[in-house]
């Protein structure tokens, strides 16, 4: 199998997430925004991008050209976070501050779900962000809210390509591996 | 051992119970005395018994001029306590290369190595020292405690304006917590005049109340000197099993519920558990990382605290310089992610932690133990500056978190 690429974003968070792909360790290329260069990024080395959490914003981060090179290019992605935000504005949803929630849990739901198939139950997932899509427009689906409205996930109506603004990776997201596996398998 | 004897040499570390039974394996909860559950080690000892690390010199120079005699007063040591000459086993070779892995035989050593890592050091630069001679046995309080007064008040201005700097930062996504710091300087009362504080009062204020976890007193060769309270572990290792405990969240003592039901405090100590995990994760054996308890009250004579235990199996060949590169300095006192955090604490704190924040550590064969290097005094040319803050978050508030720094001055009373 090709690799899975994780995209790091100076996070304290992002081994984290590396622990929660259902891949071994070997089967995960790690690489730092910084040191993609999107004119010779090849996807054909890899089975699909992760786009990892970190601070500031996805434009700031240079995520937002990512994800547009990984659509244009068709390699499947799966945004984390940070990362979720910049699959969002690459796709024409606005990017609003909310108050910020940084290492609180939250009850979701997730609905009318392609890619995270089978997780109709609620989830209790860990949280940190400050910012927060506002209402994604199509090609993007909201399919995961919290039960005050945020947008906590969105797929892509077409494209292998999907967004958790939550922190699967967490100790404090018992069902975070699950979720994340969900959508690998929805790949296959 | 006197502390009146441990003044007068002239390079030393005297370490708390938590450096020395069971390498702080044996999770024991207290972070100082006046605690109701006691702790006491599975060697059965007393929860006041010290290490008295005599005559330091740095691991990289005593392979040039090998081991000192031994300090006179060696022979006249309580006869009761455990004294070792470690000059036999002491190892020669020189210390490898910064970024090196430690090869298996380096560690099999069996006399204790003293580490030590201001909070502005590399973890992977930190310094390593052994002892002419090492002692243990029940610490003797023969020196009367500094009435030390905080000379000049906490600067409440600055520290409530970077809480609101810091909330901006959040407001706008640029960082989920930062640790922020402030120093203040200490004098000793007597009548009614202010004079200096020695190491000796400083210590015996701070073990009053009964020897701290990870008490330290520690005067380095090159006249560096700091003492510290600390009730947090920053990691410990037995063999290839470690454990860090990130302490976040406090309320006055007698406060344990309030604490309890606090979403701030939760959240805080939540996010530096992710840290952690984080940081132990690239060390570890994949899968082997795992929160073991999320939150655990520790009581101390001034403040209850709330720590989390997360455990993992090290990769082989890891040794206390490559754990020291992984995890310091220790993310509670950073923020999350470390990274951001640290350049707003370097944009808005005006002075140098130095030890303060920095972590101290007792390595020997198999077996670390690191102290986080909180509630610490350091001796500056003119005066003793003790530490304190707290985690910052966008639930904070510049006067709650000024009522902190508060209880924790209370290690000093």
């Amino acid at each position: 199998m090709r690799p899975v690429l994780f995209i790091e974003n100076d996070d304290s968070f992002s081994w984290n997430v590396v622990e929660c792909l259902p891949f071994a360790r070997r089967d995960i290329v790690v690489c730092a925004r910084r040191a993609l260069d999107l004119a010779t990024f090849d996807v054909s080395h890899y089975h699909a991008v992760v786009v990892g959490p970190g601070p500031t914003d996805p434009v700031r981060a240079g995520l937002v050209a990512v994800v547009r090179t990984a659509a244009d290019r068709g390699l499947p992605l799966l945004g984390i976070c940070l990362g979720h935000q910049a699959l969002g504005m690459a796709f024409g949803a606005q990017l609003v501050r909310t108050t910020p929630t940084h290492g609180k849990p939250s009850p979701i739901e997730f609905h009318d779900a392609r890619l995270f198939a089978g997780l109709e139950a609620e989830h209790v997932v860990m949280r940190y962000h400050s910012l927060s899509l506002a209402a994604p427009p199509p090609p993007l689906r909201v399919v995961a809210h919290t039960h005050d409205g945020l947008v906590m996930a969105i797929e892509h109506e077409r494209l292998p390509m999907a967004g958790l603004q939550f922190h699967p990776d967490s100790y404090g997201s018992p069902s975070g591996r699950t979720i994340v596996a969900a959508f690998f398998r929805g790949l296959a | 051992m006197k502390l009146s004897s441990v003044e007068e040499s002239r390079s030393f570390a005297l370490l708390g119970p938590g450096f020395g039974s069971g390498f702080g394996l044996d999770k024991g909860g207290d972070g100082g005395g006046g605690e109701d559950k006691g702790e006491s080690s599975s060697e059965g000892r007393g929860k006041n018994d010290c290490l008295w690390l005599d005559g330091l010199s740095l691991l990289s120079e005593r392979a040039h001029t090998g081991p000192r005699p031994s300090n006179k007063r060696a022979a006249e040591r309580d006869p009761d306590s455990e004294t070792q000459h470690a000059g036999t086993s002491r190892r020669t070779r020189e210390q490898p290369p910064l970024g090196e892995p430690e090869p298996e035989a380096e560690r099999l050593v069996t006399s204790p190595e003293l580490w030590f890592a201001p909070y502005e050091t590399p973890g992977a630069a930190a310094r390593c020292y052994l002892a002419d001679r090492v002692e243990r046995g029940p610490l003797e309080l023969d020196v009367a405690a500094a009435a030390a007064a905080v000379v000049p008040a906490l600067a409440e201005q600055a520290f409530a304006e970077g809480v609101e700097e810091i909330r901006a930062a959040i407001a706008a996504g640029d960082v989920y917590q930062v640790n922020l710091t402030t120093r203040v300087e200490l004098a000793a009362v007597s009548g009614s005049t202010l004079g200096a504080v020695s190491g000796s009062t400083l210590a015996a204020l701070l073990c009053r109340r009964g020897v701290p976890r990870f008490f330290a007193w520690v005067r380095l060769p090159d006249g560096h000197e700091f003492v510290s309270a600390s009730p947090e572990l920053l990691f410990a290792y037995a063999r290839r099993r470690i454990r860090v405990e990130p302490m976040k969240g406090t309320a006055a003592a007698g406060h344990e519920e309030a604490l309890a039901a606090s979403n701030k405090d939760r959240a805080e100590l939540a996010m530096i558990t992710d840290l952690m995990r984080n940081e132990l994760t690239p060390i570890c054996e994949p899968g082997s990382v795992q929160v073991v308890n999320p939150r655990r009250v520790i009581r101390l004579p001034y403040a209850v605290q709330t720590v989390s235990d997360i455990e993992g199996e090290l990769l082989p060949g890891i040794g206390p310089r490559a754990v020291l590169a992984a995890l310091h300095p220790g993310g509670s006192v950073t923020g999350a992610p470390k990274a951001a955090a640290m350049r707003i604490i370097g944009a808005l704190e005006t002075t140098p932690r130095g030890p303060y924040c920095g972590t101290l550590g007792l390595c020997r064969g198999e077996h670390a133990t690191f102290s986080l290097l909180i509630r610490t005094a350091a001796r500056t040319a003119t005066a003793w500056t003790f530490g304190v803050g707290g985690g910052i978050v966008w639930d904070s508030s510049a006067a709650l978190e000024l009522e902190e720094l508060r209880i924790k001055l209370g290690a000093l009373r």
